[in-house]
């Protein structure tokens, strides 16, 4: 062993060291994880409940495998969230150039009397929705205008790299299917419109979730990514990054992360959280951004500011090491330019 | 073995890979947490795999190298607004190996897996490549490629005795 592995050796070690709380990581994944049985299942029972009141042909004719629980008004009787439109910014079918460029817009939606947004995204020249197409499964979509941009851009939390599949070749239309462990994952590439490639992914037996999710784009609108949250200025020199939206168990929680990056690989984010069981006393300020309480505190290398007076959420900026580059000044530059709306009416996210 | 028995097991390890993957404690915990949550929705499947725990390792790089699981938290429970303290600043003393450990946060993300899962976890190249889902070849281009930049940066001289 050289010096150099010893040190690296000594440096991971030291690194991963820490007291680990077991008890608490096994209650709060298991609570989760059953949160998310019981969504599932309450998913799929609202399915089943509009189709029998339907008379089940009724609802439409659907694909094989594919229940149809959507309405206009969407499973049950929320149209759920979705972002909102912008009508100043073109459509990936018309400016596919566009896509990914900008991470505050999306330039392409989804039929919401087809699919329900779960989260939506832009980040690496990749604009992304997770769709559940009525079956309980995530479909993820993603688009981009060249096919290098998807094959640097993995999939969340799967337990297989799609990334190097996106070849040139590759987008035309047809499903690959994928095992991992014996569990099967069908990946479709295809291209929608003359120069947006496009990617759907879902962990399923069947392809019939891709189908629904290819049918619902719609690439002549475009969307704001912001949800709740925009922003209206950036600290000198930066720039947006990212942007990514959670909306999956809307209205109860909705989370909002924007990236901002100055060149050299500094960054800093900005997020929103906003959990309808969140409650407590005000908090007190110790620093002030534009005249309103703030809370300026560090976690451990990091540093927060946190804009006060929202209530059940928080908005928080994060900077520090190990990627420096950005101070108090910009974080309250930052926060002071963000505008919230009401997390709950999606209508008011304009 | 059930989904409790593995965690109390193995969740301290899944929390320290974590934590070398992510650089960041918080972070570290929110990503184990994700990962575990997924991972008890199919428990009867992974329990029923040869190598369940190379599977959830799996599960939690790819995690990582998703921009967005990096630097989002999709998962807010109510209870994660409180604060969790991360390691205090390094001395003076440290300097050195705070350089490397920034040299080592820096690398790209599959170099730095390897390199953890092989100082770290003492994984075998084979081993780290089921992890990967890729080659053993591929694994051994990541490790090479990450011993040279680190040699590069931290002048260290060039002896060939490390693992290629």
């Amino acid at each position: 062993m050289t010096d150099l592995d010893q040190r690296i050796n000594d440096i991971l070690r030291e690194r991963a060291e820490g007291p680990v709380d077991t008890g608490g990581l096994t209650v709060r994944a298991v609570a989760v994880g059953r949160r998310r049985r019981r969504r599932r299942r309450a998913v799929l029972g609202s399915g089943l409940a509009v189709l029998a009141l339907l008379g089940g042909a009724a609802v439409g004719p659907g694909l094989p495998g594919v229940g149809r629980p959507f309405t206009a008004a969407g499973p049950s009787g929320s149209a759920g969230a979705v972002p909102a439109l912008v009508r100043a910014a073109p459509g990936a079918a018309t400016a596919p150039e566009t896509i990914g460029i900008d991470p505050g817009v999306l330039h392409f939606g989804v039929d919401p009397a087809k699919v329900r947004y779960l989260g939506w995204g832009v980040a690496g020249g990749v604009e992304t929705v997770q769709l559940d197409v009525g079956d309980g499964r995530t479909v993820t979509v993603d688009l981009a205008n060249s096919s290098a941009a998807l094959r640097e851009h993995g999939v969340d939390l799967l337990p297989v790299s799609v990334g190097e599949l996106a070849t040139e070749a590759a987008f035309d239309g047809r499903t690959t299917q994928l095992s991992a462990d014996g569990r099967p994952i069908q990946v479709r590439h295809w291209r929608p419109a003359p120069g947006v490639y496009a990617r759907a992914v879902v962990p399923a037996a069947t392809d019939t979730g891709l189908t629904v999710a290819a049918q619902a784009l719609r690439l002549d609108e475009a969307r704001r990514c912001g949800g709740p949250v925009r922003i209206t200025r950036l600290p000198d020199g930066a720039g947006l990054a990212g942007c990514r939206v959670d909306v999956s168990r809307f209205p109860k929680l909705v989370t909002v992360r924007f990236n901002v990056t100055r060149p050299g690989d500094k960054w800093m984010s900005l997020s929103y959280q906003y959990a309808v069981e969140a409650g407590g006393p005000p908090r007190q300020g110790n620093t002030e951004i534009d005249g309103k309480p703030a809370h300026h505190y560090q976690l451990g290398d990091l540093d927060r500011l946190e804009l006060l007076g929202f209530p059940k959420a928080h908005l928080v900026a994060e900077w520090g090491w190990p990627t420096e580059g950005f101070d108090q000044m910009d974080a309250a530059v930052l926060l002071g330019g963000a505008r919230v709306a009401d997390p709950t009416r999606p209508e008011s996210w304009d | 073995m059930t989904f409790e028995e593995y965690v109390g097991s193995r969740g301290p390890a899944l929390i320290r890979l974590a934590r070398l993957l992510t650089g960041d404690e918080h972070r570290a915990e929110d990503l184990t947490q994700e990962v575990l949550a997924r991972a008890y929705l199919r428990w009867r499947k992974i329990a029923g795999l040869d190598r369940p725990d190379v599977y959830v390792r799996r599960m939690l790089v790819n995690a990582n190298a998703s921009w967005w699981r990096r630097r989002s938290n999709q998962e807010l429970a109510t209870d994660t607004f409180a604060d969790r303290p991360l390691p205090g600043r390094l001395d003076e003393a440290a300097v050195e190996r705070d350089e490397l450990w920034r040299l080592i946060l820096g690398l790209p993300d599959r170099q730095r897996a390897v390199l953890v899962l092989r100082y770290y976890e003492d994984l075998d190249d084979s081993t780290i490549a089921q992890i990967l889902d890729c080659s053993p070849v591929t694994v051994r281009t990541h490790a090479m490629r990450a011993l040279a930049h680190l040699r590069e940066r931290v002048g260290a001289p060039m002896t060939h005795g490390s693992r290629p």
